[in-house]
């Protein structure tokens, strides 16, 4: 048994927690970054140095930025008026999902095969060679990130409707609906 | 390891959806959502390293966190147009459309 | 060769804001063209694969040191080709409908990702590339939901990205279980690694997570709520995109492929498809007769006939697995139609509420009547093509003794014609409903992408034979191949 490993993973869990459970949005959102942090550090123990720093600066840098500029475009005087016993509830409901979980994860998960260690060259290899395709997927998905922000952020357009309105009213201005 | 990480996989998956089902904030459903998708980056790793195949594990999760990073800057452009439109980001002030 | 597929529009989309600022009428004509060449390309492999064979590409193959791969078989290409076409007509349709909408360079370019996104779906040999490029579908959908960014369009995306991507979430952890326990990706392994390496509980678990994820893709009921809200909150080309195609490609081709491919249908996932399709088939009907809004009443027919198709898959029988197929292509080419002539009144009258429309047929000769052409298509009135897809999805359960089940597909088929016909009174015949006097028919490009797809309704109704022999017989015989070659059977069979 790792115990540091079980350490960071009940940090991962309580920074899950006080995500769901702060009011305010910016505390969430920063225990949201310390999660990935931690989730960082976790990945790092287990041989994954590469998949730990894209964790550690685009999600716990890059799309926490976004989460705080979002926070901030979009303050408000009233907070989101919410019904709080779901939270208070959250901790039964969290033990009793560990316990199901502790129990069926045993079973499901009870014949894991021995690790083989395939003949794998290098990290640049495997994701160039082995996983191109998910590469160009990459790209795809990077553009339809940049052309939806795009589309989301420009300036409003006159639909079908305003215009036909806009004509309707220019005709001879008698409402119709 | 390898079966205690599996089963902060599923309790994380939990607490993304709990966050989802209960929230009426719209960036609090999207935590929810970074919340579930953080559980699906560990099992992802678990797997890599339980058969000692972490280039390929990690090659999977790098995709991943590239699409997870499109996925939320559009939900958040969304949410910026939800705002312009309602003035607030209660979830319940989209109810003009009935599901 | 395959690549083609994915690298054009890729590269066309990724060139679309440079050339919009060229000239205005640029984007229109790139976007056409683009679907156009790919529709072409796509016709050209029936030849290849009409004899039963498929396509390999290897990135080797070109002098790549690459071990990246495609595949193209009989149900892929026909998924392939009905994307290209229907995307086509909505290209088309799009040139003089967009043009209030504004950004056409991005809207154009959304809408090739979506295509390359859907393309890659189909050809991929790969589960997690497959959800790779399933979700380039999907985030360029999210996006182009909200196009028109006024607050219905917001909310129907807010929504439909959420339970999206908890869809997809699910899907990815069944598939990191899989991998943990297989430790590979490939279908052609997996197939053969599933029945060794994973326990019957686990199986359970991970088929359970991909029938909730791409179910809820596909909008089965019970995960269809988000579908009445996006499909018609969206602009009324990508309303027929996503009815036609993309619930098909993401939802029900990539079910079938794992369920088929992976696993070879399990006796318990065929009996979970057949329930599930059949409420569908009847909750989508049911909602569909008591809805005033065009659009939204198209979107709910669409659940109900998605369930035709999903108990068609579910059956399992060479059959069922044909009716299932034609049915796919045929609701996507009557339902885009019936989504774009939705789209057309809405264009000429400014509402799309069916009480306030009223014989707007006679202002409205082309639009009314490919209307009526869609409605006897998707109620089955021969001899449009829905009736042959409908015919053989029946015959296909009698044969396999689900008679109570055919009884079902029976009564809702009537259901469908009886909520169609509705809507054409309200809409299009009798008195001239009071403020509609100056209504005009539509500009010329809208008329004819809606004109085109009435003809191919009613064309492939009456040439059907000669499209099951070559689109739709060799989906079904990759299909009944990769049950077949699977061999293990689970829970029993």
């Amino acid at each position: 048994m790792d115990i540091i490993n079980l350490i960071l993973l009940i940090m991962l869990a309580g920074f899950a927690c006080l995500a769901v459970f702060f009011k305010d949005l910016l505390r969430a959102a920063l225990s949201l970054a310390f999660m990935s942090a931690v989730l960082a550090v976790v990945l790092y123990r287990m041989d994954s140095p590469y998949a730990a720093v894209f964790e550690l600066s685009v999600v716990a840098g890059l799309i926490t930025v976004l989460f705080v500029s979002t926070i901030a475009l979009t303050k408000t005087e009233e907070a989101v008026k919410e019904s709080r016993w779901p939270m208070y509830l959250f901790p039964l409901f969290l033990v009793l999902f560990g316990i199901i979980d502790l129990l069926v994860m045993k079973g499901l998960f009870s014949n894991i095969p021995a690790g083989y260690g395939n003949a794998e060259k290098s990290f640049g290899a495997t994701l160039w060679g082995i996983r191109s395709m998910d590469l160009i997927g990459q790209i795809a998905v990077i553009f339809g990130g940049v052309f939806g922000v795009l589309a989301l952020f420009r300036e409003k357009p006159l639909t079908a409707q305003d215009k036909i309105d806009a004509e309707k009213a220019k005709d001879g201005g008698h409402k119709l609906w | 390891m390898v079966m205690i990480n599996l089963i902060f996989v599923g309790l994380l998956f939990f607490i993304g959806l709990y966050c989802l089902l209960t929230s009426r904030n719209m960036i609090k459903l999207l935590i929810g959502l970074e919340i579930m998708a953080k559980s699906a980056v560990l099992s992802f790793i678990t797997a890599g390293y339980a058969r000692g195949e972490t280039f390929f594990s990690q090659s999977l999760v790098i995709t991943f966190i590239v699409i997870e990073v499109s996925i939320v800057a559009v939900a958040l452009a969304l949410v910026i147009n939800a705002y312009k439109n309602t003035g607030n980001l209660d979830i319940r002030s989209l109810t003009k459309l009935k599901g | 060769m395959l690549l083609l597929f994915i690298i054009v529009p890729l590269a066309v989309a990724a060139l679309m804001p440079l050339v919009s600022r060229l000239w205005k009428g640029l984007p229109d004509i790139l976007g056409v063209a683009t679907m156009a060449a790919l529709l072409t390309l796509s016709l050209y492999q029936i030849r290849l694969i009409s004899s039963g064979h498929r396509i390999l590409w290897d990135a080797a193959a070109i002098g790549l040191p690459l071990k990246a791969g495609l595949m193209l078989d009989g149900f892929s290409l026909l998924l392939l080709i009905t994307i290209s076409l229907i995307s086509l007509f909505a290209c088309i349709y799009s040139i003089n409908y967009m043009e209030h909408y504004g950004a056409k360079g991005s809207y154009y370019a959304l809408f090739l990702l979506m295509v390359a996104g859907m393309n890659g779906l189909v050809l991929t040999v790969d589960l997690f590339n497959m959800y790779v490029f399933l979700e380039v579908a999907a985030v360029a959908s999210y996006a182009l939901v909200a196009f028109g960014q006024k607050h219905d369009e917001v909310e129907a995306a807010f929504k439909y990205l959420m339970l999206s991507v908890l869809a997809t979430t699910g899907i990815l952890l069944a598939m990191s279980f899989i991998y943990l326990m297989t430790g590979t990706m490939n279908f052609k392994e997996l197939s053969m690694a599933v029945g060794t390496g994973m326990s019957v509980k686990l199986i359970g678990l991970c088929l359970a997570l991909f029938l909730m994820g791409f179910g809820l893709k596909a909008a089965m009921v019970p995960f269809h709520a988000w579908l009445p809200d996006a499909h018609p909150s969206a602009p009324a080309p990508i309303s027929a995109m996503l009815s036609g195609v993309l619930i098909k490609v993401s939802g029900i081709y990539a079910l079938t492929r794992v369920v088929y491919d992976i696993f070879g249908l399990p006796a318990s996932v065929s009996q979970a498809m057949i329930w599930l399709g059949v409420a569908s088939m009847v909750i989508g009907a049911l909602i569909a007769l008591g809805q005033n809004d065009f659009k939204r009443m198209l979107a709910y027919s669409s659940i109900s006939q998605i369930g035709y198709i999903v108990v068609g898959l579910g059956l399992g029988t060479p059959l069922g697995i044909m009716g299932a197929l034609f049915h796919l292509f045929n609701h996507a080419t009557f339902k885009s139609l019936l989504f774009l002539d939705a789209g057309a009144t809405e264009y000429a009258t400014g509402t799309r509420d069916l009480s306030k429309l009223g014989g707007v047929g006679h202002k409205l000769p082309i639009t009314s009547l490919t209307t009526t052409i869609g409605t006897f298509s998707i109620a089955g009135i021969p001899p449009f093509n829905g009736f042959w897809s409908k015919l053989l999805i029946i015959v296909a359960l009698v044969e396999a003794n689900h008679v109570g089940v055919a009884a079902i597909a029976i009564a809702t088929s009537i259901l469908t014609l009886w909520y169609f016909l509705l809507m054409q009174r309200k809409a299009f015949f009798g008195k001239l409903a009071a403020g509609l006097e100056k209504v005009k028919e539509v500009p010329f490009y809208m008329a004819l992408a809606t004109f085109c797809l009435a003809a191919l309704c009613l064309l492939v109704g009456l040439f059907y034979p000669w499209v099951t022999a070559k689109l739709i017989q060799p989906g079904m015989t990759a299909l009944t191949n990769s049950i077949g070659a699977n061999g293990f059977s689970l829970f029993g069979q």
